[in-house]
């Protein structure tokens, strides 16, 4: 299931509620579910404040599930950026040498069991967070 | 964002504030600039009431967090230091902070306070006339 939408901060309630019932349909549990969409949310925030930077951009969202694993890909066309090789920040650091959006990975880690990024041969960046989940029905 | 806001004289007077839908990033500034007028009119103490708010992004703990140190009258901090400030408060050996009570999180809010380690810093109830009282 695939949604695209405009990276606004405004569609991120839209974007949550469209993973909840993609994921329903999926069948996957409520606590894997409210998990990655924790983390996706963060990453979409990211992208749009950080990666698009306020200005327009798109955003597309797909979820499915490869075997016991809850898939959401965010693939956007701001400039590059992996958060999966984001380092936490160095706490010893003074506050203004440290780089913004630490908290927002920081709980994507959390939320998620796997956090992949690539770059996609159009440009886009994909990001693939992955979350185990309990499914009711075989899909 | 709906947010209510009422009055109550316990052993100081502390603005109740109860607001109604998520708290993420398009939604966080409302709370923010509802504490900032509160303190304005010389609030500094808020019983946060989170009994209808489903949903907590990153940015709305951003706004917990600031309008702990709004109240307590230190500076803001920078909008996006997100990771600093909660190093900050886990760092803090004050302890939790008194000038901002959290009243009935729901669980998937809960669940992200604890995760974030912020649940530390502010006292949490599920009784309101407990919560008053302790101010």
């Amino acid at each position: 299931m695939q949604l695209d939408i405009a990276a606004d901060v405004l569609n991120l309630a839209p974007m949550r509620r469209f993973i909840e019932s993609a994921a329903a349909a999926l069948g996957a549990d409520a606590q894997a579910t409210n998990d990655l969409i924790q983390a996706a949310d963060e990453a979409a925030t990211n992208i749009i404040v950080h990666g698009y930077q306020g200005q327009p951009g798109a955003l597309q969202l797909e979820v499915t599930r490869a075997g016991d694993l809850l898939l959401l890909y965010l693939r956007d066309h701001s400039p590059a950026f992996d958060p999966c090789g984001f380092t936490l920040p160095d706490v010893t650091l003074p506050l203004h040498a440290r780089r913004p959006g630490g908290l927002g990975i920081y709980l994507m880690r959390q939320f998620t069991d796997e956090m992949t990024y690539r770059l996609l041969p159009d440009g886009r960046n994909e990001l693939r967070l992955a979350k185990r989940a309990n499914f009711q029905t075989g899909v | 964002m709906e947010i209510k806001i009422s009055q109550e004289q316990c052993r100081v007077p502390v603005s109740v504030v109860a607001p109604t839908g998520d708290l993420d990033r398009a939604t966080y500034q409302q709370l923010l600039a509802t504490a900032q007028s509160l303190y304005a009119q010389g609030t500094r103490h808020v019983l946060l009431d989170l009994s209808q708010v489903p949903y907590i992004s990153s940015a709305g703990l951003m706004a917990l967090h600031s309008m702990a140190l709004m109240l307590e009258g230190q500076a803001l901090p920078d909008a996006e230091d997100g990771w600093g400030a909660m190093q900050r408060m886990r760092e803090s050996e004050a302890g939790p902070q008194e000038h901002v009570k959290l009243l009935n999180p729901q669980p998937k809010v809960s669940r992200v306070l604890q995760t974030s380690g912020l649940d530390a810093f502010f006292p949490t109830f599920t009784d309101r006339q407990a919560a008053l009282a302790s101010f």
